[in-house]
């Protein structure tokens, strides 16, 4: 009976210790303490208030044209001026960020849910951990922007694919630091004490040995989330991502190609918006580590 | 030493195969018919036909595998839908300038980043090395594609210094020199960045061992200890990164190219993708596939050679 209650018990998993409290406030306080970090944060808070009210927000319909309006420099009317179409671009670099991080959020979503199974998997069983990790040096052959472009080729330019094509990327980083983890969790005592009192594989997995993986997870999405919004962008730019006339800053900066001599204003500001967010979200990841994994630290 | 690359050299194989497997499934895993989708919804089943016989798509799977695979180590990756040329004419035609470009932007990241990296890890928290780290955040964070296009707007609209793209004669003539300059600085922003910062806390790791102190003990000039003790060993996972910094420029040629009207690999990527000329979309996978690869295998051994102290047993 005792032997069943204890197998029951969270041996080992973080975040049902009674100090949890108090290590949520040293964190609070280390993390603010990091003023980069807190100026990334600011960052990612003011594009977040911007996706969520997006429609309240934008000042314009940012699909309607008005011809009689195009090419207008910044002016009182239009804060950010309008493009070729007339469209206002504060209204499309709003409307945008709905996309972008929405793509950010969900292409590492990807990452993370395949890489952290893949990784769990090789490193918790032995046989099949050349096989996967062999899969995974094969993803790695790949520069990130020649794979997203041979899985493009293969379902086609479109937003979702976009997503899929950069999750893929970065399924193999996530492998790697998960399965690193797994390996040396699975030796520890708790580990064997768990098995011990009856637990099954996936128990033991998913319950002891993934919530000891999310430190460096977390500190990786993070990171992961500015590496994606810059990659979709830039597969948005060379015309393989979302189809016009939805706005997305990548493809309203190579709209604002044709127009540099004339209108420079509609490529500059969704540029900025790219590398604010990007910036912010880097500022971010930085102190994150910082505060939760000092060993991944570079400098 | 001898043993190690051999081993490494095997292992090449295995991912090697799996690389030529995934770049063979690029046209078969295609959603319906890419033949179809090749020759367009409208054309008469006689060209459908003609197009699936070409491509060899009327075989049996692991026929058609067996095929691209001995033909692509024979050095026949098919034709281009578009030119009927051979796809490895294309490629050799164009790898020549994406070669320029990330050689050169190489160059540029090492001969600014690594400087840049030891100043601020020499002169830590002053102004130089908070400079020098936002300007890393700075770059690391910044869509290259936009840069590449203020710099246009910059120095090739308003200021009429260099070229708006195109390549204008041999690079070894001021005209074809200053057709490179704004394509390898855009595409040199981000490892000159990574690299100052992986120098900075590499030089700090270095600067703190108990063999610089004695050096200083000694009464050795600053800048000596610094070059000639602590640089020689701090470059160590410096020269690592930049040999796999030289694989992802290949990759990152594919925006500069495309931007700057390069007639390059990265830009015929593009082009192909555009037009559904799936030949060739395999042709340069493949290739950049196997040259990263390589490059990985080159870095591996570089560093075991550099450095005695790592056994590889």
């Amino acid at each position: 009976m005792r032997d069943q209650a204890l197998a029951r018990s969270d041996i080992g998993a973080p975040g049902v210790s009674p100090l949890a409290g108090a290590r949520l406030a040293r964190f609070v306080r280390r993390f603010s303490r990091n003023r980069l970090a807190m100026v990334g944060l600011v960052i990612i808070a003011i594009f977040l208030i911007m996706a969520i009210f997006a429609p309240w927000l934008a000042p314009y319909d940012p699909i309607a044209q008005d011809l009689p309006a195009q090419l207008q420099p910044p002016s009182a009317a239009h804060w950010l001026g309008t493009d070729d179409f007339g469209r206002d671009i504060l209204s499309r670099i709003i409307v945008g960020s709905r996309v972008s991080l929405l793509v950010g959020v969900l292409a590492t979503s990807i990452g993370a849910t395949c890489g952290t199974c893949i990784g769990l998997a090789a490193g918790f069983y032995r046989r099949l951990d050349n096989l996967l990790m062999r899969i995974m040096d094969i993803l790695l052959a790949f520069p990130s922007v020649v794979l997203a472009i041979a899985v493009i080729a293969v379902l086609g330019p479109s937003l979702f694919n976009v997503m899929i094509a950069v999750g893929i990327n970065s399924i193999p980083t996530y492998a790697r630091l998960v399965r690193s983890t797994t390996l040396s969790i699975k030796e520890k005592e708790f580990v064997e004490a768990t098995r011990a009192l009856g637990s099954g594989d996936s128990r033991i997995l998913f319950r002891h040995i993934l919530p000891n993986c999310l430190n460096p997870i977390v500190v990786y999405s993070t990171l992961q989330l500015g590496t994606a919004i810059l990659s979709a962008s830039i597969l948005s730019f060379l015309g393989l991502g979302i189809q016009p006339p939805d706005p997305e800053w990548g493809q309203m900066v190579n709209a604002g190609r044709g127009w540099l001599r004339d209108a420079p204003h509609i490529a500059t500001f969704p540029g900025l918006a790219i590398f604010f967010v990007v910036m912010g979200f880097n500022l971010l990841g930085d102190g994150l580590r910082d505060v939760l994994d000092p060993r991944m630290r570079r400098g | 030493m001898t043993a190690y690359i051999i081993r490494r050299l095997l292992t090449l194989i295995p991912t090697l195969l799996g690389v030529s497997l995934l770049v063979f499934s690029i046209t078969r895993l295609t959603p319906g018919d890419p033949v179809r989708q090749i020759v367009g919804p409208d054309a008469p089943q006689q060209r459908v036909d003609e197009v699936r016989r070409q491509l060899g798509l009327d075989q049996p799977i692991l026929v058609q595998y067996w095929k691209f695979l001995t033909g692509a180590v024979r050095g026949d990756l098919g034709r281009s839908l578009l030119t009927r040329q051979p796809v490895v004419k294309e490629l050799q035609d164009r790898l020549p300038v994406t070669l320029k470009i990330a050689t050169i932007s190489v160059i540029i990241a090492v001969v600014i980043g690594i400087p840049l990296g030891v100043i601020s890890a020499a002169r830590k928290y002053s102004a130089v090395d908070t400079l020098a780290t936002l300007f890393a955040i700075g770059g690391v964070s910044m869509p290259l594609f936009w840069f590449a296009i203020m710099a246009i707007l910059l120095f090739s609209i308003r200021l009429q210094w260099l070229p708006v793209g195109g390549l204008h004669g041999p690079i070894w003539t001021f005209e074809g020199m200053k057709a490179y300059v704004l394509p390898c600085i855009t595409l040199a922003l981000t490892p000159i960045a990574l690299i100052a910062r992986l120098t900075r806390s590499s030089m700090l790791e270095v600067l703190d061992r108990e063999y610089v102190t004695v050096a200083r003990a000694k009464g050795l000039e600053e800048r000596r200890v610094i070059i000639r003790h602590a640089l020689r060993n701090a470059l160590l996972p410096v020269v690592t990164f930049v040999g796999l910094q030289y694989g992802f420029l290949l990759g990152g040629a594919v925006v500069t190219e495309t931007i700057f009207a390069l007639p390059g690999v990265g830009r015929l990527a593009i082009q192909a993708i555009n037009q559904r000329d799936y030949p060739v979309i395999q042709g340069v996978v493949l290739m950049v596939a196997v040259i990263f690869t390589m490059i990985n295998l080159i870095v591996d051994v570089l560093y075991a050679w550099l450095d005695p102290r790592i056994s590889y047993a």
